[in-house]
């Protein structure tokens, strides 16, 4: 990634949980804050999503004007968000990274973002957004039943992202072949 | 980045992987093909030991004990295990052959597991768990592959297979396996126990989807002979020890279509299986099933989910006598019909009910109701709590039913015999379970499940009064007729904690304990039983870390101990496997393997196959 990695965190209490827990397990590592820490999965998701803003296309897009990507998730998700990608470029438009904590507000995005794997959550997001010019984004196990046009799963320890056929069917906005090329496009429910 | 590289980079995602945070009202466990790809074992039983909750006991070259939450044997009879829906529980005996479920790993997409009483939705003789082996589809098989394994107990395992794009919407693979596999070690000997064998299978799969369909279909065959032992009785002689070959050979085919309906989702599936099993001198058997299949997810307003759906198998057996076993009758058609529905209901955004019920009919017992009642809460975005109470019941066999079973021969002669009969009833369980699911910190996940079982109805061998016989000798024989006059408890319950210390090193520890009583009723004459059902180990436990090394070298290494068995006189024991695994090419991969290390052959079940310390190496190609 174009960044350098630097985040020293705080080991909070729930890390000391955890730590407990392996001593118990009868594990005697020392688990440290500064551990080499991997790219963090919102992080790769976040280049993904400023890879979707380059490759579709928005009805009305007057130049300059900000992509929106509303995030939906915790304050640590978003900031990771934010860090990644906000103020970065797609042709003349930057990119702004908002935190969105009422449903009917996602619809004001050009992107929307539901991070976590909670499909009821994600469907009050997203159903108001349907329909309208807004990139959905989740990332939840029962995709195709809470009506968002993109969402990630990770294969083989590797982040991949699947589109809804129908709403890309459906969708007011127009995805470039481009990125369809690395989709998994689903259509009904697999086991 | 552009997309391609971004979906090169490996990331640590606790949120996604299978024993993530389901918000499944039930103790579910997966193992992913990952999981089975990094696990030391080279077949379906042995990859079941990573299962919490699981007991798997190897009891012959060809045989292995497998249950959950207690009542094991090598007839364990309470525990569902299908392959793609197909149910592989037979009907015989009311267990598993799982000589005949040797699934190439490589073709399997996930294991589900869920332990407990699964009767609302899977039917019945799901009363302590189901097993649902999901094999891969053809879209994740496409190219050619292929690989060799070698070693001191799996002399050789040969697989290959190629996939190909059958048209735009369709793809298909073709597959071909052969294992053969040498003896155990045989306890108090330095010989081998004579259960060596061989097994080969093949088959093709294609998968598709037209408009609003996903449809598949897939065909498999399979033949083995498996070297075992026997001790066989004789009224005229001394009873002696036969060594011969068990020949089992059968084909099915499978075939399924998942629309997507204005409603919902509907599928239908439908297979048909035969089956033959040659035991010489002993039990012969040729089987053929077929099952129809259907079910319908509706969306049933923004709170609810209903599914229901409605099944029919049918099921026409020839079966062979011997002295040790006979039949009667010895050929039969057996008929189930099944309905089942279920609610899933959401009270508020956190809080769901679901609600169901299995009602199925079989020509035994006549109509099983097999209801579930469960109850999910998400405390937080990373805790889910699940409460359940169910029923479910396990229905007679043909041997229950049908059968007359030779135990023993005493001098006199006297003979000791297992008689089935329309006086066996449905076994049954009521199962109270709760448990909770959490993620305390980024990379950690736990489990822990709770659980109580009342069991009734339990099979019991009710000893009756001597009958004189006259052909071939004259003898007197003493019935043990069936019945269900055991009733029990057990309890019990497992943790499970996942750690990933770095990205790559990653942790997982397993605990489960099992208390189980049995007790006969006040009028019962069985003095045998209480012994037979009561094989398992009272704590288990497991330990595994997976590392990923510079280089594409992967390093994963197993530790498991197993309680003892005290009815079966078999102690507990620790094993432990270790993989070092190297992706030397973009094709070529090459794994070397250590199984049951650093200690002496041990038993783990009843009979005389020792487990003993092996090893093996594997390569494999493939394209893409």
């Amino acid at each position: 990634m174009a960044h350098a990695m630097n985040n020293t965190r705080v080991v909070p209490f729930r890390r000391a949980f955890a730590v407990i827990l392996s001593v118990f397990m009868g594990l005697a590592v020392s688990v440290t804050a500064h551990a080499e820490v991997p790219p963090p999965e919102h992080k790769i998701k976040a280049a993904f999503i400023y890879n979707f803003a380059r490759f579709v296309e928005w009805p009305t897009a007057p130049a300059g004007t900000p992509i929106r990507v509303g995030v939906v998730g915790t304050d640590r998700v978003v900031s990771v968000v934010r860090e990644a990608i906000d103020g970065r470029l797609v042709g003349d438009r930057p990119v702004v990274v908002e935190k969105v904590t009422r449903e009917e507000d996602g619809k004001n995005h050009e992107v929307l973002y539901v991070s976590g794997n909670n499909a009821a959550a994600a469907r009050r997001f997203v159903s108001p957004a349907t329909g309208r010019p807004v990139l959905t984004i989740t990332e939840v196990d029962r995709f195709l039943s809470v009506g968002s046009l993109v969402n990630f799963f990770i294969a083989e320890d590797s982040v991949r992202f699947a589109v809804n056929a129908d709403e890309l069917d459906k969708a007011a906005i127009k995805v470039s072949s481009q990125m369809l090329q690395f989709a998994a496009i689903v259509r009904a429910d697999k086991p | 980045m552009d997309f391609s590289d971004l979906m090169k980079i490996k990331v640590v995602s606790v949120q996604h992987r299978e024993t993530d945070l389901r918000t499944t009202p039930a103790p579910t466990f997966v193992l992913t093909s990952e999981d089975i790809r990094r696990s030391a074992a080279t077949s379906v039983p042995d990859v079941l030991r990573l299962v919490p909750g699981l007991e798997v006991a190897r009891v012959s070259g060809n045989s292995w004990a497998i249950s959950a939450r207690g009542l094991n044997g090598t007839a364990a009879n309470k525990l569902l295990v299908l392959v793609d829906g197909r149910t592989v529980y037979s009907q015989v005996f009311a267990g598993v052959f799982w000589d005949v479920q040797d699934i190439p790993l490589d073709s399997i997409e996930r294991i589900e597991v869920i332990l407990g009483p699964g009767g609302s939705l899977y039917g019945a003789n799901a009363v302590n768990g189901i097993i649902n082996i999901i094999r891969k589809p053809a879209t994740q098989r496409q190219g050619t592959a292929a690989s060799v394994t070698a070693g001191s107990e799996d002399r050789f395992i040969g697989d290959v297979s190629q996939g190909w794009k059958a048209g735009r919407n369709a793809q298909a693979v073709a597959y071909a396996h052969y294992r053969e596999f040498d003896a155990l070690k045989r306890f108090g000997s330095s010989g081998g126990n004579n259960d060596e064998g061989r097994f080969g299978s093949g088959g093709f799969r294609a998968d598709g989807v037209a408009g609003d369909h996903d449809w598949s279909v897939s065909s498999d065959v399979y033949s083995g002979e498996f070297h075992a032992s026997r001790t066989v009785l004789s009224l005229t002689a001394p009873a002696r020890e036969a060594s011969d070959f068990t020949e089992v050979n059968g084909q099915n085919v499978i075939g399924k279509v998942r629309s997507k309906v204005d409603s919902g989702v509907v599928t239908v599936q439908a297979y048909y299986d035969r089956t033959e099993r040659r035991i010489p001198d002993f039990f012969s058997e040729i089987r053929d099933t077929g099952e129809v299949e259907f079910h319908h997810e509706v969306n049933a307003g923004r709170r609810n989910t209903f599914t229901w759906g409605a099944s029919f198998r049918a099921t026409a057996d020839r079966i062979g006598n011997s002295f040790s076993i006979s039949w009667d009758p010895q050929n039969e058609f057996n008929k189930i019909y099944s309905l089942f529905a279920q609610d899933e209901f959401r009270v508020t955004p956190n809080l769901f009910f679901t609600l169901g019920s299995k009602f199925e009919h079989n020509d035994y017992t006549g109509w099983e109701l097999q209801p579930s009642a469960r109850a999910g809460y998400t405390i937080t975005p990373d805790q889910f709590l699940w409460a359940a109470v169910s029923r479910a019941v396990r229905t007679p066999s043909r041997l229950d039913a049908d059968a007359r079973i030779l135990l023993a021969v005493q001098p006199g002669p006297t003979t000791l015999e297992v008689q089935g009969g329309e006086r066996f009833d449905s076994e049954i369980v009521t199962a109270y379970e709760a448990g909770y699911r959490a993620r305390p910190a980024e990379r950690v996940y736990v489990s822990l499940t709770a659980f109580y079982n009342r069991y009734d109805d339990l099979r019991s061998l009710e000893q009756g009064a001597p009958q004189f016989v006259n052909a071939p000798v004259p003898y007197t024989r003493i019935p043990l007729f069936e019945d269900n006059k055991i009733w029990g408890e057990s309890y019990g319950g497992g943790v499970a904690p996942q750690m990933d210390l770095f990205s790559w090193w990653r942790v997982k520890a397993q605990y489960s304990l099992i208390h189980l009583r049995l007790h006969n009723d006040a009028d019962s004459l069985d003095f045998i039983t209480g012994r037979t059902e009561g094989n398992d180990p009272q704590h288990q436990a497991l330990f595994m870390s997976s590392w990923n090394l510079p280089h594409r070298i992967e390093l994963d290494a197993y530790v498991r101990w197993v309680d003892e068995l005290k009815n079966l006189n078999v102690d507990d024991y620790t094993a432990v496997d270790l993989r070092l695994g190297w992706a030397a090419t973009k094709n070529w991969s090459v794994e070397a393997v250590g199984r049951d290390l650093f200690r002496p052959p041990h038993r783990e079940f009843s009979g005389t196959a020792e487990v003993e310390p092996s090893v093996y190496g594997k390569v494999s190609w493939r394209t893409r």
